[in-house]
């Protein structure tokens, strides 16, 4: 599998996508495989690691549906992290429909890495995770996007449906959180 | 400890931690973070942190593929060398559509007005044709009565031509004054015209 595309291969995306209109499938498995992994690790820093797979899925089809009304001039990749993280507050509403306000309360953003544990080869990693756990939502969202993706602030303000002033200021708020815990 | 006060360096911590800087910035933030114990601190912070977030769910791509809808039958984008550009605004359907329909509404619009003027030449007295036709002369208004006939009120307008732009040019404005006396005939026989009064609501009964 690729590494996940950067900022700079946008014009690779737009090769790649009239490639696909034009009827080369491989076009179609080589954007899925150039992003697939970022979508399904960004799914996952959401708290939806059992249904990433799905959700990733789900983000390629709506794109591909409507990639008549991606402008090429933009990112492929900002736009598919848009439709992933909509999807993503889709499944949460349909979720808290289902259950009683309580479970909501109490799932908050802690449980979804509890299945990493074993991963975690050292000790500061560990707390490093424990850590990003006391992150609010919209902390961690920001700050994966940021660390783990890539994207600039301008394009997370973009995914988030914010600002760029307001998304540099929930990373720094995340960074700050961070470190106030390790040195605890 | 304190956070390094040199924002700028700060920012680009992240992408120092993934390798996404470029040669010469790569060297200048690495110099900074060389001297600096707190950015020093934060990058190992954020390297944990990729490491701690690193982890993939495995994916299958030939199930999403498999998924996805065919390619529309729509032209595929325009790819330049150097950068990828979308049509222009102005080439695309939508300002084509929009540019129509401009046009049409100003094609309608000189239609009309030369239909007034044509119908002004023939000589089809108007209130607001008198007007147009002598810039200086007073404004002409209808008068009270049963004959409609024109009369010369006092000058009030000092933009005739600006009137003239408000004459109608269709319906009653070109009917003659025997037409127009026959058609106010013939509503007046009606029995069935829409009342502009509010209609006085029945008294409320109540109960006993």
């Amino acid at each position: 599998m690729t590494e996940p595309a950067r900022g700079g291969d946008d014009t690779i995306d737009a090769e790649l996508i009239a490639r696909w209109r034009a009827g080369d499938q491989r076009a179609a498995t080589l954007l899925v495989e150039r992003h697939g992994p970022s979508l399904a690790r960004f799914a996952t820093s959401l708290g939806e690691r059992d249904a990433a797979e799905e959700l990733v899925q789900d983000t390629f089809v709506r794109a591909f549906g409507a990639i008549a009304s991606f402008r090429a001039d933009s990112s492929l990749r900002t736009w598919l992290f848009t439709i992933l993280r909509r999807l993503c507050l889709d499944r949460r509403r349909a979720e808290r429909r289902r259950r009683v306000v309580g479970d909501v309360q109490e799932r908050h953003a802690a449980t979804e890495f509890d299945a990493l544990d074993e991963l975690v080869a050292t000790e500061t990693q560990a707390r490093v995770r424990r850590a990003l756990e006391r992150l609010t939502p919209t902390q961690r969202e920001v700050f994966v996007l940021r660390v783990s993706e890539g994207l600039s602030y301008r394009e997370i303000a973009d995914v988030a449906d914010t600002t760029e002033g307001a998304a540099r200021v929930h990373y720094h708020n995340a960074v700050r959180t961070i470190k106030e815990f390790l040195d605890a | 400890m304190r956070d390094c006060a040199n924002d700028a360096m700060r920012d680009l911590l992240p992408d120092l931690a993934r390798g996404g800087l470029p040669g010469d910035r790569r060297a200048a933030v690495q110099e900074h973070v060389a001297g600096c114990a707190a950015c020093a601190r934060e990058l190992m912070l954020l390297r944990d942190a990729r490491a701690v977030l690193a982890p993939t769910p495995r994916i299958d791509v030939a199930r999403i593929v498999a998924a996805l809808p065919a390619p529309a039958e729509t032209p595929a984008l325009r790819v330049e060398r150097g950068g990828s550009r979308a049509a222009p605004r102005f080439m695309q359907p939508t300002a084509w559509r929009v540019a129509a329909g401009i046009l049409a509404i100003a094609t309608a619009g000189a239609l009309g007005i030369g239909l007034a003027r044509r119908s002004r030449d023939a000589g089809v007295p108007q209130a607001m044709d008198v007007a147009a036709s002598a810039p200086n002369a007073p404004a002409v208004e209808a008068a009270p009565g049963p004959v409609a006939e024109p009369r010369v009120a006092p000058t009030r307008s000092p933009a005739p031509a600006a009137a003239a732009q408000l004459t109608l040019v269709s319906g009653t404005a070109e009917l003659s004054d025997a037409a127009l006396r026959a058609l106010l005939d013939d509503i007046d026989t009606l029995d069935a015209m829409p009342l502009a009064e509010p209609v006085a609501e029945l008294p409320f009964v109540g109960e006993g």
